[in-house]
């Protein structure tokens, strides 16, 4: 019921963002991947420099997005119009912190060789994590006008969507082999510290952001503590719990 | 050995070697892989509890036993195939494992034939549903091209999965047949106690497809 008909047409991801109000997709090396953002659509030709040349200097504003079209030689009085059709927000703002988010979060992929020299698993979480903190860099200035807008109830789902898809490709890449609710706290937790971190950063003016990267890993030491801890509870409650069952059957062996 | 060897190099394709899913297929894909996750973990936990409750019978600790780790191999192997698919385990994952267990041990109590009347349930709920995956993954995965030639074929994930599946089913549906040469008919009340525990098996499989 579900397949009558064909509808495996990969063309229906045309539009610029309105398939990524999905939960994150099944997966699998043998089928080609529905791409994060896809560099040939219009919209996102326009979005990408606006976000490159102008947000830097103009932050996240409608503004950019015009200078960017002029740019690209694009005679648009109606940009609005434009991205109305193709865009779940119908807000140019969010379409460009929606692609300042994707762009970096598609730049991880760049880093799987350096992170796989890495041991552990949460020294690669960090090593992501750092990574991505620090692709804010060029945009810190106006940073705080996009979290702003991405917390409007409006916005929220989106923007936790997103969130929860870098959590999730982070923990991916870091080679997270959970099966159980550890899935979910890995991420919530992983999110949590991100927020933090983020919200840290816009007002540090150390080096290179030196303090916010200890920050994240000082957060990230938290996070690992409290899952020694809990795995170390639950390993001494079940030991103890079979111990018990068996001390009673023996004695009920015995007679 | 040669053989296999040879096969291996022949076969390994450039990836990806096929168009992405549509959304429905990822949908009922990422579904599948959650639900018999949740299905193998309980029955794991299921076999645990019997093996708990009834291990101190020799007769039937062999019995019990061999089940079980066929299905801790399943569970195992659909583990594997959720991180691997990146699909989300179900949220209920706590729940599952306490319900199952305590179903094991409360059947467990009851005797063999309660046991065994559980694993006739358990079993027959879950060959229908594997069933049912494989007719949607034969019906509803016929339309993917290949990325080379435009035909349309099963990619390896595809043919994987069903192959799987059906060795899995095959499997369930022994220990079904066991479940019946040990007396499971003899539980009672029978009827009572096997419908209960197929409608509450559906209802697990409803849930977990879903969260």
């Amino acid at each position: 019921m579900l397949f009558r008909g064909s509808i495996a047409k990969p063309n229906l991801y045309r539009a610029t963002f309105t398939n990524s109000i999905t939960n994150r997709l099944f997966h699998t090396v043998y089928h080609a991947d529905i791409p994060i953002l896809d560099e040939s659509i219009f919209e996102n030709k326009i979005l990408k420099k606006a976000y490159e040349d102008h947000v830097p200097e103009t932050g996240f504003t409608e503004e950019s997005i015009k200078l960017a079209a002029k740019g690209l030689n694009y005679n648009l009085d109606n940009l609005k119009g434009v991205f109305n059709f193709t865009s779940q927000s119908k807000d140019l703002r969010v379409e460009l912190i929606q692609y300042h988010l994707k762009s970096c979060r598609l730049k991880l992929r760049n880093y799987h060789n350096d992170a796989n020299r890495l041991q552990t698993e949460t020294e690669r979480v960090r090593f992501y994590l750092e990574k991505r903190l620090l692709e804010n860099k060029p945009i810190i200035k106006y940073y705080h006008q996009a979290l702003a807008r991405m917390i409007l109830p409006s916005n929220l789902t989106e923007s936790l969507n997103e969130l929860h898809k870098l959590s999730d490709d982070i923990s991916f890449y870091s080679g997270d082999k959970s099966n159980d609710f550890a899935w979910y706290s890995k991420r919530f937790s992983l999110s949590g510290v991100f927020i933090q971190s983020e919200l840290f950063m816009l007002n540090d003016r150390s080096n290179n952001f030196e303090n916010t990267i200890e920050f994240m890993n000082d957060k990230m030491d938290e996070v690992d503590n409290m899952a020694y801890a809990y795995n170390s509870f639950e390993e001494w409650a079940i030991f103890n719990g079979i111990s018990t069952v068996n001390l009673i059957k023996s004695q009920l062996a015995r007679g | 050995m040669s053989l296999i060897l040879k096969r291996s190099q022949s076969t390994i394709p450039k990836l990806p070697t096929h168009k992405p899913f549509s959304k429905a297929q990822q949908a009922y894909l990422e579904r599948v892989i959650r639900v018999d996750q949740a299905g193998e973990l309980g029955a794991n936990f299921i076999y645990a509890g019997q093996y708990l409750a009834l291990s101190h019978k020799p007769e039937l600790k062999p019995i019990l036993r061999r089940m079980w780790d066929e299905e801790i191999h399943h569970h195992n192997t659909f583990n594997s195939l959720q991180t691997e698919y990146r699909v989300r385990p179900s949220i209920l994952t706590p729940a599952w494992k306490a319900g199952a267990f305590i179903m094991g041990v409360a059947t467990g109590l009851l005797g063999k034939e309660g046991a065994m009347a559980c694993t006739e349930a358990v079993e027959t709920v879950i060959g229908n549903h594997y069933n049912q995956q494989l007719r949607t993954l034969s019906n509803g995965f016929t339309d993917i091209q290949e990325l080379d030639s435009e035909s349309c074929s099963d990619s390896k994930t595809i043919s994987d999965l069903k192959e799987t599946i059906k060795v899995f089913r095959d499997e369930e549906l022994k220990h079904l047949e066991t479940a019946v040469e040990h007396d499971s008919h003899e539980a009672r009340p029978y009827w009572l106690l096997t419908e209960s525990i197929k409608l509450t098996c559906k209802a697990a499989v409803f849930t977990a497809e879903r969260i």
